[in-house]
């Protein structure tokens, strides 16, 4: 009797998993499904936005919308615009939170209390409130249309305070204490000793400021007043009013572009962007 | 002597530290604090970007409440707020509670893998995709989908409650495997040995899911609610790219609506109190959200 009492339960659990995994792979099927239907249609001859069955079996696969796009000399320039920005504001960003980071955690200095709890603050800031400011700050410094006017502001207090808080840890005071014994000059020691100790948390701040700056659509809007400065997020954000409106493909093929490199690099470094996001969830 | 050392050694130090900060907080400054202040004052202003910006003290603020578009944005914010932060939170704190009791192997890694992939792509890919899968049309996915049922089609960009509902389904659908992503690590730092003890005890799954793992993840949960309350008031590409904030005002948000008076409408000033006001609104939301979560302890 207790024993077919146990039997039945643990079936009873098996049916829950499997009901339990039949659903899971349901949410995970709508959360890839809409790249799958851009990844189809961006390799279909014909224009139509249907995606069926029949049209999966029966449709002229081609790379033509791809053709197409890398064609034109402003599609190339686009995406020459967003990678320039995007890696120039990762190298800024990762380069002055370590800095300062550093600085909150290790130097203890006059004033650092009161300065870390600033940075807190602004992370309170909602960004509709800096916008225009931001706008008419760079017009004074004669800095719309610069790469910097996108990258700039988005170094914001969120990279110092995560790796900030991988610090604690990730850099032993001993270490340091060792180097200065050792002789190692100031500088010789944040990029000696420091910067290598942080290249997790380093990569994974490297990777939230690539997706952002590389998706980011309203500063672009409002600080490159000139189209030569487009960045492909703004350039597809464009696309169905534009005079290509009903070329589905070319329009998917143009947005799995857009979403490539951001994905590419998740592929690789997949570890430390989640390392990433569950550090800025439990520890900030 | 040995004093002096110390004093020359602590100068030392607080020099290197202001000379490590300095690139930081310098951006900071001019890209945020500065920004603040410049705000309220120009929220004083009648200002079009143009003209030498002339006081109206709060003529702006009274003016906004006047103001249909700004009242439609806020009524939109508030059910935008009601419908994604509990649907986003409670769906991600499921699947990541499913995923850490049954399916720590593979399996389960494959899941969060996939369900992160809406995070990667930026708001604007996620709203051209379901721009199309969403489209009037009665050859777009979900009205073929509908059709093969018997269903109608339905115009769902282009009527004011089913454009709002799509667009809070793109939020939930882009946001849910970040959360999931939090919810998971925290998750798993709960101490093994606290469920061991309450399996011992008899407890069922769910019994030690809200005996055990929720109270020992309240702070990520409230860091959760806090993080999509304010996105939510944030929202700009997905309305921009779906809707452009309509049919009319259906899914106008106040973001979208700060940067059409600013930089449309040449209003800086105007548009720089409405920035001021949902500053406020959205400091007092995660106050009141700390004080019910401080409450609760």
């Amino acid at each position: 009797m207790a024993k077919t009492k146990r039997l039945s339960r643990r079936e009873g659990s098996t049916a829950v998993r499997v009901i339990l995994a039949v659903v899971l792979i349901i949410s995970a099927f709508i959360s890839i499904f809409p790249f799958l239907y851009m990844l189809a249609l961006s390799l279909m001859e014909t224009s139509t936005m249907k995606l069926s069955w029949e049209r999966l079996v029966t449709a002229k696969y081609t790379l033509d919308n791809f053709k197409m796009a890398f064609k034109q000399g402003a599609f190339l320039n686009y995406i020459k615009n967003s990678t320039i920005v995007t890696l120039y504001a990762v190298v800024v960003n990762c380069l002055v939170s370590s800095m300062a980071a550093y600085a909150f955690s290790k130097k203890k200095f006059f004033g650092s209390r009161t300065m870390y709890t600033l940075y807190l603050a602004t992370m309170m800031v909602p960004g509709q409130v800096t916008l225009i400011p931001t706008f008419l700050i760079l017009n004074k410094f004669s800095m719309l249309n610069t790469y910097s006017a996108v990258a700039l502001p988005t170094c914001g207090a969120f990279g110092v305070l995560l790796i900030y808080s991988f610090m604690k840890q990730g850099v032993p005071d001993e270490l340091l204490e060792a180097a200065e014994l050792d002789g190692c000059s100031e500088i010789r020691k944040f990029t000696r000793v420091v910067l290598p100790l942080l290249k997790s948390v380093i990569i994974s701040l490297a990777i939230f400021t690539f997706i952002n700056v590389w998706g980011n659509l309203v500063l672009p809007l409002v600080v490159y007043t000139e189209s030569d400065m487009t960045t492909i997020t703004q350039a597809v954000a464009n696309m169905k009013t534009s005079h290509t409106a009903t070329k589905y493909g070319y329009i998917m093929a143009c947005n799995v572009i857009a979403f490539l490199p951001p994905f590419i690099l998740y592929l690789f470094l997949q570890k430390q962007f989640v390392e990433g996001i569950a550090l800025s969830g439990t520890k900030t | 002597m040995k004093t002096n050392i110390n004093k020359k050694r602590r100068r030392r130090n607080n020099l290197w530290g202001y000379t490590f900060t300095a690139p930081s907080a310098i951006l900071l400054f001019v890209f945020i604090v500065l920004p603040i202040f410049i705000s309220v004052a120009l929220s004083l202003t009648d200002f079009s970007g143009f003209n030498e910006p002339t006081y109206v003290g709060f003529k702006n603020y009274v003016d906004m409440f006047k103001d249909k578009k700004f009242l439609a944005s806020m009524k939109n914010t508030f059910i935008y707020v009601l419908t994604t932060v509990p649907l986003q939170t409670i769906l991600s704190l499921v699947v990541a509670a499913i995923l850490a009791e049954k399916f720590q192997n593979a399996f389960g890694e494959f899941i969060r893998g996939t369900m992160f992939i809406p995070v990667l792509c930026s708001a604007v890919i996620a709203g051209n995709l379901f721009f199309y899968l969403f489209a009037s049309d009665k050859n777009a996915v979900i009205n073929s989908m509908l059709m093969l049922f018997g269903l109608d089609k339905v115009n769902w960009l282009g009527k004011s409650d089913t454009a709002m509902l799509v667009i809070c389904m793109v939020a939930v659908w882009k946001n849910v495997g970040y959360f999931l992503v939090i919810f998971y690590a925290a998750i798993m730092d709960v101490p093994k040995s606290l469920h061991e003890a309450a399996r011992i005890d008899g407890a069922s799954p769910m019994q030690r899911f809200f005996n055990i793992t929720m109270p020992s993840i309240r702070p990520v949960l409230y860091l959760v609610i806090t993080l999509s309350t304010i996105w939510a008031f944030q929202v700009f590409d997905i309305t921009m790219v779906m809707t452009k904030g309509g049919p009319g005002t259906a899914t106008m948000s106040p973001v979208l609506l700060v940067y059409n008076y600013a930089f449309t409408d040449h209003r800086m000033g105007y548009a720089s109190a409405i920035a001021c006001i949902l500053a406020v609104v959205i400091f007092v939301i995660s106050m009141l959200q700390k004080l019910v979560f401080k409450e609760e302890d």
